[in-house]
């Protein structure tokens, strides 16, 4: 019983390990955009494999630099220049658990930094600095050694790195709370070119974002509301209700609005949770924030997701269903039925490739969702030809992504 | 003839078990218990200062007992408690208040560890029913817990051979939410 009661309590807190405010980073200036396109590709680790692999791939997102190993570990940087040096911190983490710890480093001046910083690419980066295991040490030596640029092949065919939960759930320790804007904003840096949030609608049918069916102490802070969200009305869940971090549950509305506004996410899953009677919200809502889209020039695809005959019925009563952009999880007939741009099966049903290779005629895409196991990743993408994945580790699928030829 | 060994032990065990069982006077019987009393709320809330959430109640337990054994009891529990009631200042012009009561539904195991003292574990259900009045309608909300837990000490002593009064301690704690309350309870019990 009373390891029962242990079980039910939330787990530990894992930290992001931080230089702090008095960071060396924040003498230094940011890098520009073609800077920074220098530093993508694959380097091999000739210092910090036990933790890092033989090689890993760094990959620049809107605002830090990912390094993406294969079995699950990741850094997240921040990333400056003075003087022709490349100045580099951040912190590591292990997707499996919650091991973590500092990452220091830096690009000289001579072994590529003064070309980094003109623009200029250049076949030499050495990246040297040191890495820690505990707390805020840093007593691991860390150099990565550029090999070559991702493949300009690979790059020129979309492929689409989802997150899970608009970026990644509160159960693998992340420091901002699953489906909220401040994980919308997270997201990125953990190499995701696009999410899925999961959408419900409050009693006053606003369409919010969050997960399980109840409000509860796995994703909320303890408060004085618990129970069905849709018994609750937006208001009392904003101002009664804050989500593990302290965010609030944000409207499907404001969610939206901060990916077309303030990020480079290029898709956005809508995974309805409510079945029935849901569409007529959301569809306009969905509708807006793709016109807002286009007039701000992004490239910016939002999908309806249809996961059941009964969202099906429902988006089928809509008048403007055919045209509206929705991602089917159910067969490749309903697909063709409801003119879904993106067929979604689950994992577990295998690569499917002559089923791929059919919505690829029809001019669609294939998704498949919710994979996170390292060895399932490397097989689905070297031996299937989904162009998406839905995942809970985007650094893994963004690892073995990059890596390939073409 | 290890296996032969052990069914005329395990044979013998129970012919033993019977016997003691023979001269057993005591009648098994059933029993129907009513408690009331004062209940607190360990106030555990984040997002609420503890200023802001009354915690002291009165709550009620009723019991269903069996009890064959001459120390062990099994019997079904529910009543009705209300855990916690909130004020929530929002803004300027608007509070909301919300109310939390709990109906448990547990099966008891009790066991007499000295004449008339009890002690008793009781996991269970338990649903939660939350009302929230403020902005807008007054709201019901209803959810249910399945990993709930009871301890209760009890004090019984028979006035006669059907009526027994007493006090109970017990403390509960509610899975889904995280809530833990404890209740000092008067009891008074008809043997049937």
């Amino acid at each position: 019983m009373a390891l029962l009661m242990a079980g039910c309590n939330k787990s530990k807190d894992v930290p992001v390990p931080s230089e702090g405010p008095n960071s060396f980073l924040t003498q230094t200036y940011p890098l520009p955009d073609n800077s920074r396109k220098i530093m993508d590709g694959i380097y091999k680790v000739t210092a910090g494999n036990e933790l890092f692999g033989d090689q890993v791939v760094l990959k620049w997102s809107r605002k830090k630099l990912t390094m993406m190993c294969s079995d699950g570990h990741y850094s997240v940087l921040d990333v400056g220049q003075l003087d022709s040096v490349i100045v580099i911190q951040g912190y590591w983490r292990y997707c499996y658990n919650d091991n973590t710890g500092l990452l220091n480093a830096y690009i000289a001046r001579d072994e590529g930094g003064s070309e980094i910083v003109n623009g200029v690419t250049t076949p030499m980066i050495i990246l040297r600095g040191a890495y820690g295991k505990t707390g805020n040490e840093l007593d691991k030596a860390l150099e990565l050694v550029y090999q070559r640029p991702i493949s300009p092949a690979l790059l020129s065919k979309k492929f689409s790195i989802l997150a899970h939960r608009s970026g990644g759930r509160t159960s693998d320790h992340l420091p901002v709370s699953e489906n909220s804007i401040a994980m919308i904003n997270f997201t990125e840096g953990l190499g995701s070119t696009g999410i899925e949030v999961d959408v419900q609608l409050t009693r006053d049918g606003i369409p919010v974002l969050f997960h399980d069916g109840d409000i509860n102490i796995r994703l909320t802070q303890k408060g004085p509301l618990s129970g069905p969200i849709h018994d609750f009305t937006y208001m009392q869940l904003y101002y009664l209700v804050s989500l593990i971090h302290g965010e609030h549950i944000p409207r499907l509305n404001d969610a939206l609005m901060f990916v077309v506004d303030s990020t480079l996410i290029s898709d956005v899953y809508l995974d309805m949770k409510e079945n029935v009677n849901s569409m007529s919200t959301v569809i306009p809502i969905q509708k807006e924030m793709l016109q807002r889209a286009k007039d701000k020039g992004r490239d910016l695809h939002i999908y309806v997701g249809l996961p059941s005959q009964d969202a099906i019925n429902d988006f089928m009563n809509q008048p403007d269903y055919l045209i509206t952009p929705s991602l089917c999880e159910l067969t490749v007939d309903d697909v063709v039925r409801t003119n879904s741009m993106v067929w979604a099966p689950r994992w577990t049903e295998g690569t499917q490739n002559d089923l791929v290779a059919q919505i690829h005629t029809q001019g669609r895409i294939a998704w498949t969702w919710t994979l996170d196991n390292v060895e399932w990743i490397k097989e689905y993408i070297n031996d299937g030809n989904f162009n998406g994945i839905l995942t809970n580790y985007p650094f893994v699928v963004g690892y073995y992504h990059y890596i390939r030829e073409k | 003839m290890k296996k032969i060994t052990v069914i005329i032990l395990f044979c013998l065990l129970a012919c033993f078990n019977v016997r003691s069982q023979e001269g057993n006077s005591r009648v098994t019987h059933f029993s129907l218990a009513i408690g009331a009393g004062w209940s607190h709320y360990f106030a555990n809330m984040d997002l609420v200062p503890a200023r802001n959430v009354h915690k002291e109640f009165i709550g009620t337990s009723f019991q269903f007992m069996w009890e064959p054994e001459y120390r062990l009891s099994l019997g079904l529990e529910t009543g009705l408690y209300r855990i916690f009631k909130v004020d929530s200042v929002l803004t300027k012009e608007y509070t909301m208040d919300s109310r939390m009561y709990m109906i448990p539904l547990l099966l008891v195991i009790r066991m007499r560890i000295v004449d008339h003292f009890y002690l008793s574990v009781a996991p269970g259900l338990a649903i939660q029913l939350l009302q929230i009045r403020g902005i807008g309608e007054t709201i019901s909300s209803t959810q249910y817990s399945f990993a709930n837990f009871e301890a209760c000490a009890s004090y019984l002593y028979p006035l006669s051979k059907r009526f027994v009064v007493g006090g109970e301690a017990r403390f509960f704690y509610i899975g889904a939410t995280n809530d833990n309350i404890m209740s000092l309870n008067a009891v008074f019990a008809l043997r049937l």
